[in-house]
């Protein structure tokens, strides 16, 4: 698998960092890492926390080659909590691979078992999953990564060593981009890296997909093209449902809605949050992006508290179009 | 006006206060009452448990409670208003069903019976693992175990049928209920016309319980059960259909009938939810009424859920006051009746679009195994970028195509050649 990373494809892969040397930005962290590898017996559980895209599951996989030499793979297991189907799942493929693989022996420490997106479980699964860890902390060690360590129960945090991985440097970013496109032959102006840079609030992950996907719509990436990725990635569809719904179209926004929900996979949550993108790419007085600003965040709240997506989605367009309909907003868009 | 509803505020229901105390006094189904006795005569420890099933209102739980009663056990329940995580019922059953308590002699009684009352209202995923508790302690159990459900069809509760004596309950048949409303009648000294009383005992379906209550609805209205206030009656509850109770409540302007028929209609309040959803726009044209009915049925959406989290069920009246009350007084402007659309929309779109959501799942998955991400991150940050690549640069395309293993169906998915739902 490692081998493959040279001939990949995806940028994300090609260029992500493959010792711990190469990782940018988070110096004190990978100092602190460095300090296990000289004995790794000394390394308690780790839990990494910080926002998406900037670098925590990179560190994991370079930690773990660098631990357990170039037979890793065979000592690590990478698990998704968002992926797996509930806390027995996890429970069984833990066990099954400690069973096998325990380390101890051959210069392997201990087997390592990569634990990403664990603030998706409940609090119940993380109860389970702290049992496991006990259960298995002699022979294997766990990183968890996370986004939100809020969202890990306290019992979890106290068992492990917690590194905050802060969002990447502005200018780190636009330095991973202009090496990546010096390497791949790609022209990429100035304000064009700007562009990137400001849509994805520090996710390197997003920076580089969105370059590449910039890359084979034209030989040279400036802002423009930059613009019309992101238009594309972000789905016109959202905008076009805005606008149905402003001009008092219930059932056409709605429809929209469905189709967005179903073909493109995005969650009731994906969908406000790109809503109350969009407002400020409407011609509307501010007065009005405002209120609708108001109505959209209420109802952001109301997602997290109720139990169907589509009722609360509904009832958002529903009050979005009567909003319209009451100041005449439908003959500005 | 007195509706079934308010009922319930009422200090004596004749539900409750005639509610049989011995065997001899639960009528009907006595060939499933002497194969219990006789069960429960013959039990000792490694006895298969009873499950008692059959149609609602029919006197499954009541001739448990009798039962215990005659033979002086100790009765422990649990039904479906309580929480029953696995976890739950082994606290509250777990100890009793594994050991015999000396106290329980003290007091008189000969031993317990546990009953689980209506297992097939436990949920797969909000009462995890519950079934499987519930097996658990019946394999293993040191004392008597009854179950009751309407209706066990559904193969989840194969297993559990396979470990128990399944005993069938069957409707009661109309002239005894007669016989009984007309006991009743007397003892409450209550007017009635025979006729009256006939009518009552068909229309209830079988369901004693309901037929109690109706009798006791038209007499604390009318004060006395004569033909003519009997036909006041609305059509027995499982006679309303769900088409009724949407007409109902989208254009009726007596919110007490409202509030009635909604109590008495027989459906899942989740699917009704999702039926007054999939209706409302078409039945509301005017975008201020829309916006008032979804605000309303947007609270009781919330409480739908904070009651499914806390699992504070006292939390349903004001899901089921919000969503009937709330869409029915929304209605300002006047609207012709429409058809109504039955079963849920999502269900249907679900269906159709499953194919979609396979093709989507199986691209996610590639991209996770990969990239190191969840599928939901591959939904996100991989997929809208993979579609530009995919619709303008063919070429480029393929190279990405056999890198993540996509097989051609998947890459025309990305491409958007099969864009819009997929169909068979």
């Amino acid at each position: 698998m490692s081998s493959s990373y040279s001939t990949a494809v995806m940028w994300v892969e090609k260029y992500r960092p493959q010792t711990l040397d190469e990782v940018i930005n988070h110096e004190q962290i990978v100092e602190s890492l460095k300090g296990f590898l000289k004995n790794p017996a000394t390394m308690p559980h780790l839990l990494f926390a910080g926002p998406p895209g900037n670098g925590k599951t990179s560190v994991a996989l370079c930690l773990a080659k660098e631990l357990l030499g170039s037979n890793w793979r065979n000592y690590t297991l990478e698990l998704n909590a968002s992926d797996e189907r509930g806390i027995q799942m996890v429970r069984e493929r833990i066990k099954t691979f400690a069973r096998h693989i325990t380390g101890g022996i051959g210069g392997i420490p201990f087997s390592l078992i990569i634990l990403d997106e664990s603030d998706q479980m409940t609090a119940e699964a993380q109860t389970a999953l702290r049992r496991i860890m006990e259960s298995f902390s002699r022979t294997s060690r766990f990183i968890l990564i996370c986004n939100y360590i809020g969202k890990i129960i306290e019992p979890i945090q106290s068992r492990c060593a917690i590194f905050r991985f802060s969002p990447l440097k502005r200018e780190d970013v636009e330095a991973y981009l202009k090496r990546i496109a010096k390497n791949e032959g790609v022209h990429v102006t100035d304000t064009g890296i700007e562009a990137i840079v400001d849509e994805c609030n520090g996710d390197l992950r997003r920076a580089i997909n969105t370059l590449q996907a910039a890359s084979t719509l034209s030989k040279t990436v400036d802002k423009k093209v930059v613009l019309q990725v992101v238009g594309k990635a972000k789905g016109e569809e959202i905008r076009e449902m805005l606008k149905k719904a402003l001009k008092g179209d219930f059932l056409g926004s709605r429809e929209l809605m469905y189709e967005l929900m179903v073909n493109y996979g995005l969650s009731g949550s994906d969908i406000i949050r790109q809503l109350h993108a969009e407002v400020f790419n409407l011609k509307l007085p501010p007065q009005a992006q405002l209120e609708l600003i108001s109505t959209i965040g209420e109802y952001d709240f109301r997602i997290t508290e109720g139990a169907n997506e589509d009722i609360q989605l509904s009832a958002l367009i529903a009050q979005i179009a009567r909003l319209s309909m009451r100041e005449g907003w439908g003959k500005l868009v | 006006m007195t509706t079934v509803n308010s009922l319930s505020q009422q200090a004596v229901m004749w539900v409750e206060k005639y509610r049989p105390q011995t065997l001899d006094e639960v009528i009907g189904n006595e060939e499933a009452k002497a194969m219990l006795i006789s069960w429960l005569k013959n039990w000792k420890p490694g006895s298969k448990p009873a499950l008692l099933y059959g149609p609602p209102g029919i006197g499954k739980t009541t001739l448990v409670h009798a039962l215990a009663k005659t033979f002086s056990y100790d009765l422990i329940e649990t039904n479906a208003s309580d929480i029953r995580t696995a976890e739950k019922i082994l606290h509250v059953a777990g100890h009793a069903a594994f050991e015999d308590s000396l106290l329980q002699h003290f007091l008189g009684f000969k031993g317990t019976i546990i009953l689980f009352d209506e297992v097939d209202g436990i949920h797969g995923r909000e009462d995890a693992g519950g079934l499987e508790a519930i097996i658990k302690i019946i394999t293993q159990a040191k004392v008597p175990i009854i179950l009751t459900a309407n209706d066990v069809s559904d193969p989840k509760f194969r297993e559990l049928k396979n470990q128990c004596l399944s005993i069938q309950f069957f409707r009661v048949r109309p002239p005894l209920i007669m016989a009984l409303l007309e006991r009743i009648c007397e003892m409450e000294n209550v007017k009635y016309e025979k006729e009256a009383l006939k009518i009552l005992a068909k229309v209830s379906g079988g369901d004693v319980r309901s037929a109690i209550n109706d009798l006791q609805a038209i007499y604390e209205r009318s004060g006395k059960i004569t033909i003519e206030d009997v036909k006041v009656l609305s059509p027995r509850d499982r006679e309303i259909t769900i088409q009724k109770a949407l007409e109902e409540l989208f254009l009726s302007d007596d919110i007490e009938r409202v509030k009635r028929i909604l109590n008495e209609v027989n459906v899942d309040y989740e699917i009704f939810l999702q039926a007054i959803h999939d209706n409302l726009p078409y039945q509301y044209k005017n975008l201020e009424d829309l916006a008032s009915a979804y605000d309303k049925l947007s609270m009781a959406d919330i409480f739908l859920g904070r009651m499914k989290r806390t699992q504070n069920w006292s939390l349903l009246k004001y899901v089921i006051e919000e969503m009937s009350m709330g869409v029915n007084l929304s209605r300002k402007g006047k609207y012709t009746p429409i058809g109504f659309k039955f079963p849920p929309s999502k269900l249907i779109l679900m269906a159709r679009t499953k194919l979609t959501r396979e093709v989507l799942d199986k691209i996610s998955s590639l991209i996770g195994k990969q990239c190191h991400v969840s599928r939901q991150r591959a939904i996100r940050d991989f997929i809208p970028f993979l579609r530009v690549i995919f619709e303008n640069n063919p070429a480029e395309a393929k190279k990405f195509a056999s890198w993540f293993n996509f097989t051609e169906d998947l890459s025309s998915y990305l491409s958007g050649k099969s864009r819009g739902f997929i169909k068979k």
